[in-house]
């Protein structure tokens, strides 16, 4: 007897218990189409709402994973890179006397869309953000604010998100005494899925999520090519930021700056001079020319040859103490004078590994009292923007993971320089006359080891994909790539293959996670056989569901999903 | 979203197809093919260098597409050149407002796919806001799919 392959995956999410059986009303596209819409409703609403947000039809992936927490989808090393909240819960903290309400924690839930509008309220040049909105309850009253704040600071402690701290909450003492005499939003999240650097960044600098300014994830889709989001500049950013809009329209007086570490984390400030009337704003990155990957660090302070037509490098940050200079206060550290830091040396024949320690955080707030001194952030009644990212918690949880040692000690050395940079603010731009809004990109993932979590292998979700679909014959693959979040299909040879994104949904719904366990935390036999994914579903169908209706807006609305 | 309308399949019929296919179905999931290799990881592309003129907002993508827009009085001259190897759809462009943000999408005359190899001209209709002075990204669109921006006039270049 044939069988069409349509019915059978309909069939096998009936045999596999997934879903229910659809009613009589439907044919067998539709049939697959709605239990596919079964299972993914199934999800909670917050995770279906972060990754709608997340969603771009022309810029994503074409087929959403979403393993059972704790697993997640992941190869050589730990990703941060999924809708749950161990990743969406950030830290928020504004901090500002006389501008900031010295008020404690604040349980409104908000995401890091809102905070570009604060800084339109602040500075009194209101940002009408596609997706978020001032926190009003943070600000002093306008009648009784003094003029505005000489500078706003925007510091992202990059992969500290909450759970990292709440897994190392003795590990933070500076930044939670600094949470009663500011405003702290105990439920602030990102807001979109996948949260990785450059979009969550880019939500920070637009007030959008990335449905709307475009970045999407560290891969995505131009045309037919898959590529990076800073590849091409800032051209990918198809949305304004607030320094973007403010700097223009106070005739690029305003001082504004990034001091951070890679391209990707200039999308909290903006577009440079790319955006018409604005100007090269300064920028310091440490991010390594031609680099393979979107993280691969510099030791010395540059711009890439991409980027840096669109923004300024100050000539005198590379005179300022190399990072060796940091290494004998990092080495005791973790308790031991022994040339290292843990496992990490210290040693200026191997600087880029002490890249991974603590010696990065001095290093970088010398250039911050630099770079604030020498350009003049907050020297006069031109409001100015400084945003600032601080990488190492983010590395360090990639390495050995939010629950390691190293990850405690890191987090204790960054809120370590807390005071420091209080202290630069307080001094070179005065005591009430600025604001500090901290935050976080994202969280980190938990060790598998202490989680139990399984670790699906991209390559082997893929090379399942083709071994049960591609039968061609040809060398083009269906899978073009596989992220943690997302599958990029070749949709000419999916069709050539005779299959549809529903089918091939189906089948990784019943795909074990024996069949596509990474390896490196081997699948415990209790769980081998247990379906790998709790949804697949084309991404597409995220515009769709039934159990999204009336809780977003322009949900359904076919203009919400295009650029 | 609209109930599917009525076909011939009952859910008595895909009932007993499951329990007719689920040897199949359930064998296809865990067969032991040996798996092809990995799925290369993609490879960042560096596009070209900005190239600008004081007239043209020049949009190029490693791809190889090179299309110039170029402002004339109340409208527009969009050029595309497609060296893809594939046929590219329509083009389309939007403009955010330099001073706001807001989005504005501009018409482009007699839109039609760009051939493969070759150059195509088309009028543009540009709104009446953002005037030209006011324009703080202009974005090229194929098939209504976002390629990114174009490079605008570089600072000190009149347009």
């Amino acid at each position: 007897m044939s069988v069409r392959p349509v019915t059978r995956w309909v069939c096998a999410l009936l045999v596999a218990g997934l879903v229910a059986v659809p009613g009589p009303a439907f044919t067998q596209e539709q049939a697959l189409e709605q239990q596919l819409m079964q299972t993914t409703c199934a999800v909670p609403t917050e995770l279906l709402v972060r990754t709608w947000r997340g969603h771009r039809a022309d810029r994503g992936g074409d087929i959403e994973l979403l393993p059972q927490e704790p697993d997640f989808v992941g190869h050589g090393g730990l990703p941060h890179s999924g809708p749950w909240d161990y990743v969406a819960e950030v830290p928020l903290l504004l901090y500002g006397p006389g501008y900031i309400e010295a008020q404690g924690a604040v349980e409104r839930p908000v995401t890091l869309a809102d905070l570009a509008p604060t800084q339109g309220d602040l500075l009194g040049f209101p940002f009408d953000a596609p997706d978020g909105a001032s926190l009003t309850e943070a600000l002093v009253p306008e009648g009784e604010r003094a003029a505005p704040p000489k500078l706003v600071v925007v510091v992202v402690w990059d992969g500290a998100g909450r759970a990292v701290l709440d897994e190392w909450p003795a590990s933070w003492p500076n930044l939670e005494a600094l949470i009663d005499e500011g405003t702290w939003y105990d439920r602030a999240e990102v807001g979109s899925s996948p949260p990785s650097t450059a979009q969550i960044h880019a939500t920070i600098g637009t007030g959008a999520f990335s449905r709307n300014h475009g970045l999407v994830s560290h891969t995505l889709r131009i045309g037919d090519r898959l590529t990076d989001p800073w590849v091409a500049r800032s051209r990918y950013l198809t949305a304004a930021t607030f320094a973007d809009l403010y700097d223009r329209h106070e005739g690029n007086r305003p001082i504004v700056g990034t001091l951070a570490t890679v391209a990707i984390q200039l999308g909290m400030m903006g577009h440079g001079s790319l955006w018409g009337g604005g100007d090269q704003d300064i920028a310091v990155l440490r991010e390594r020319e031609g680099a393979a990957t979107l993280g691969a660090e510099g030791i010395s302070w540059n711009l890439t040859s991409n980027v840096a037509p669109y923004y300024r490098l100050p000539g005198y940050v590379n005179g300022l103490p190399p990072i060796t200079e940091y290494f004998d206060e990092t080495d005791r550290q973790d308790g031991r004078a022994d040339g290292q830091w843990h496992e990490l040396h210290l040693d200026g024949a191997r600087a880029e590994e002490a890249l991974r320690t603590p010696a990065r955080i001095p290093f970088q707030t010398t250039l911050i009292e630099e770079v604030v001194r020498r350009e003049g952030f907050g020297a006069d009644d031109v409001p100015d923007l400084l945003y600032v990212n601080y990488k190492l918690i983010d590395e360090i949880g990639h390495l050995y993971s939010m629950n390691s040692v190293e990850m405690r000690d890191s987090v204790k050395a960054q809120d370590a320089e807390l005071p420091a940079l209080i202290d630069l603010l307080d001094e070179h731009v005065g005591e009430g006359n600025w604001v500090l809004a901290l935050t976080a990109d994202h969280g980190h993932t938990p060790d598998p080891n202490v989680s139990g979590g399984t670790v699906i292998s991209p390559p082997a979700v893929a090379d399942a994909i083709q071994a049960e679909f591609d039968t061609d014959g040809d060398d083009t693959r269906i899978v073009e790539f596989t992220q943690p979040t997302q599958v990029f299909v070749d949709l000419d040879e999916m069709r050539q293959n005779g299959t549809t994104l529903e089918e091939i949904s189906a089948y990784l719904l019943t795909v074990t996670k024996e069949q596509v366990d990474e390896g490196q935390y081997p699948v415990t036999p209790e769980v081998a056989d247990e379906p790998a994914f709790l949804a697949v579903y084309p991404s597409s169908m995220i515009d769709d569901l039934p159990c999204l209706e009336g809780k977003l807006p322009d949900h359904g609305s076919a203009e919400a999903s295009t650029p | 979203m609209g109930l599917p309308p009525r076909s011939r399949t009952t859910s008595l019929f895909l009932a007993l197809i499951a329990v007719a296919m689920a040897a199949l179905s359930l064998g296809a999931c865990t067969s032991g093919e040996d798996p092809p290799a990995d799925d290369a990881e993609a490879s960042p592309q560096t596009s070209p260098p900005p190239v600008t003129s004081a007239e043209s907002y020049v949009f190029t993508d490693a791809a190889g597409i090179e299309a110039r827009l170029t402002i004339e009085g109340d409208g527009a001259e969009l050029t595309v050149r497609n060296d893809t190897g594939d046929p590219l759809a329509e083009p389309g462009v939007f403009v955010l407002d330099a001073r706001d943000g807001a989005r504005t999408t501009w018409t482009v005359l007699e839109a039609a796919p760009v051939p493969e190899g070759s150059e195509m001209a088309f009028g543009v209709k540009r709104a009446a806001v953002p005037e030209a002075k006011h324009i703080g990204l202009v974005v090229m669109l194929f098939g209504g799919e976002d390629y990114g921006a174009f490079v605008p006039p570089q600072p000190g270049e009149a347009s």
